[in-house]
């Protein structure tokens, strides 16, 4: 327990400490001395770095709580938020705004990509019913994703100008670039609500350690909890796609990240998984700001160049473990 | 509190799996359900538990139904054990025990109750030593008496266990078979599958014999388990003797294949 509280904290104060350095990093050099003066530099400060340091905030902990929850669900360390089909249903919605020009306007992305996110996870819940049957919700997940993901494909191949073509690829990789308080306003509420969801799964997903049978006979409501679950999870992620696109990995790796520290119990692994989504999220965010290139890396490209050689050096382990 | 079977039938996918069984089974005794497999009897244990929905009839703790208990009232109530000893997460042996109180820690975690009952749980089951080693990286036979210390953590009146001997050598079987007896003798009833004809000679207080989901007897276990009644269940000739301190021992035999005629 107290090695819990000790990791939570210094995973805050990381987070606060990387919070300044996000605020300080960027093209125009404004000390700490400035930010409040009312000139220019205070304005940039207030109107743009303070929005994206919010945003990368609620994007990661968002992702890196979704990520903790899926992985604790389904007692699998592979698993991702994507997995259910929220994350590339808000992606077609707000694909299809930009396709049709509406992309532009600050309200009518987000919404778009709600909207698209709220339709998949309906058609989820019209395909599986009434059932509580994981592998029929997986697959019918992993289908969603695929189809959503071949509409994408499609709005791209039959884009009116190569513009809008460009548009929605650089808006699929990710990005925290150019987003003001609009769009925290949007996401805040919604990733509130999921947390609130989703927090008090953490006692079923102790009780999943043992399987499902014996979690059932431990008092455990199967249906509600997939049912928490899949809102929870979905609101965080549809609200991250919304204003940040989308954003791999982050769910994936920051679960495995915590682990060595608070050990593997499913609850102990929620609040430092979201606080270390956080950090990531915002010292990639940062790092891609300080990095000397003509235009600013994005992102979702950054996360997946880190990501991807952990998750190999996360399989490597695990073949180490199976041997 | 007695567990009692009523005129229960459960049917999945159209097809029927347990028809019409009626039944008592005494608290502080241990019964043993019986059968070839196939019979049903691990279906007829998760609607003792509680999680299956018989098409009619019900499970009943005393008066009260068990499917119209709130589930976390019957997880205080009634434990299981499953037959696969899942464990999905390696933490280490006391958290594990420690989920067997879910069904009685409020919102703000464990008390003082919830630490004594895992601590007389890991007690009974001579775990204790192992409270802070990783569970995935014990021997199959620690790993069973840390399951059953997770069950008894949650102090149930009922304690269900579906074939808690299978992957176990002979040794932890008679091991686990001591501490299920124990189990009983300090008041909680026990049930059990169980496919070991001898084990359950020797452990049985009660016995239900099941083939094809039907009840063929029912009683006490000396009456149920005997060559006739086991022969006719597990259509093998059952040969019933004794070891050389008089306890039961029932072995299957191969048929005599009857000499041809000419």
């Amino acid at each position: 327990m107290r090695t819990e509280l000790q990791v939570n904290l210094s995973l805050m104060l990381a987070l606060i400490l990387a919070g300044f350095g996000s605020l300080l990093a960027g093209k125009v050099a404004i000390t700490p001395a400035d930010w409040f003066a009312g000139d220019l530099g205070s304005l940039i400060i207030a109107e743009l770095r303070l929005p994206r340091l919010v945003l990368g905030l609620l994007v990661g902990a968002s992702l890196g709580l979704s990520g903790a929850v899926m992985q604790g669900y389904l007692r699998n360390p592979l698993a991702d938020p994507g997995l259910f089909g929220v994350s590339s249903s808000a992606a077609l919605g707000a694909v299809a705004s930009l396709y049709f020009g509406v992309g532009a306007s600050a309200l009518l992305l987000p919404g778009f990509a709600l909207a698209g996110a709220a339709a998949g996870m309906a058609a989820l819940a019209l395909v599986v019913g009434r059932s509580d049957s994981l592998i029929l919700f997986t697959l019918a997940g992993l289908l969603l994703a695929s189809l959503t993901g071949a509409f994408t494909t499609l709005l791209i191949s039959i884009a009116p100008t190569p513009f809008v073509t460009s548009e929605i690829v650089n808006w699929l990789i990710g990005a925290l670039m150019d987003r003001s308080w609009r769009d925290v306003q949007i996401a805040l509420p919604l990733v509130l609500a999921g947390a609130l969801i989703l927090a008090p799964t953490s006692r079923a997903l102790d009780a999943l350690i043992l399987g499902e049978t014996a979690a059932r006979s431990l008092g455990v409501d199967m249906r509600a909890l997939l049912w928490r679950v899949v809102l929870g999870v979905g609101l965080l992620v549809g609200a991250s796609v919304a204003v940040a696109g989308i954003i791999g990995f982050v769910g994936l790796i920051v679960p495995h990240l915590v682990r060595p520290l608070v050990g593997n119990r499913p609850s102990a692994v929620l609040l430092p998984a979201a606080l270390a989504g956080a950090l990531l999220v915002v010292v990639a965010d940062t790092a891609v700001r300080l990095l000397p290139t003509v235009s600013e890396l994005r992102l979702g490209v950054a996360m997946s160049l880190i990501g991807a050689p952990f998750f190999l050096m996360l399989l490597a382990r695990m073949r180490r473990q199976l041997l | 509190m007695r567990l009692s079977l009523d005129r229960l039938s459960l049917a999945l996918g159209g097809r029927p799996v347990l028809a019409d069984i009626s039944a008592e089974l005494p608290p502080g005794q241990v019964s043993v359900i019986l059968g070839p497999n196939g019979a049903g009897k691990s279906m007829l244990l998760s609607c003792l538990a509680g999680l299956r929905t018989p098409s009619s009839g019900q499970a009943l703790l005393g008066a009260d139904p068990v499917l119209a208990m709130p589930p976390r009232q019957r997880a205080r109530r009634i434990g299981l054990l499953p037959q696969k000893g899942e464990v999905h997460w390696d933490v280490d042996v006391e958290t594990l025990v420690g989920l067997g109180r879910a069904p009685h820690t409020g919102r703000w975690g464990m008390g003082e109750a919830d630490r004594a009952a895992i601590a007389a749980a890991m007690a009974a089951t001579d775990t204790l030593a192992l409270a802070g080693r990783p569970v995935q990286r014990l021997s199959g036979g620690e790993q069973a008496r840390v399951l059953l210390a997770r069950v008894l953590a949650g102090q149930p009146d009922w304690l269900l266990a579906d074939e808690p001997l299978s992957s176990l050598d002979p040794a932890h079987q008679l091991d686990v078979l001591d501490r299920l007896r124990a189990v009983a003798a300090a008041g909680t009833g026990v049930v059990l599958v169980l496919h070991d004809l001898t084990h359950a000679a020797r452990i049985a207080d009660q016995a239900l014999l099941l083939k094809e989901g039907r009840l063929l007897a029912a009683g006490p276990a000396d009456r149920i388990l005997c060559p006739d009644m086991l022969s006719k269940a597990y259509d093998v000739p059952i040969w019933r003797g004794a070891d050389a301190d008089g306890a039961p021992l029932l072995v299957p035999v191969r048929p005599r294949v009857p000499a041809h005629a000419g």
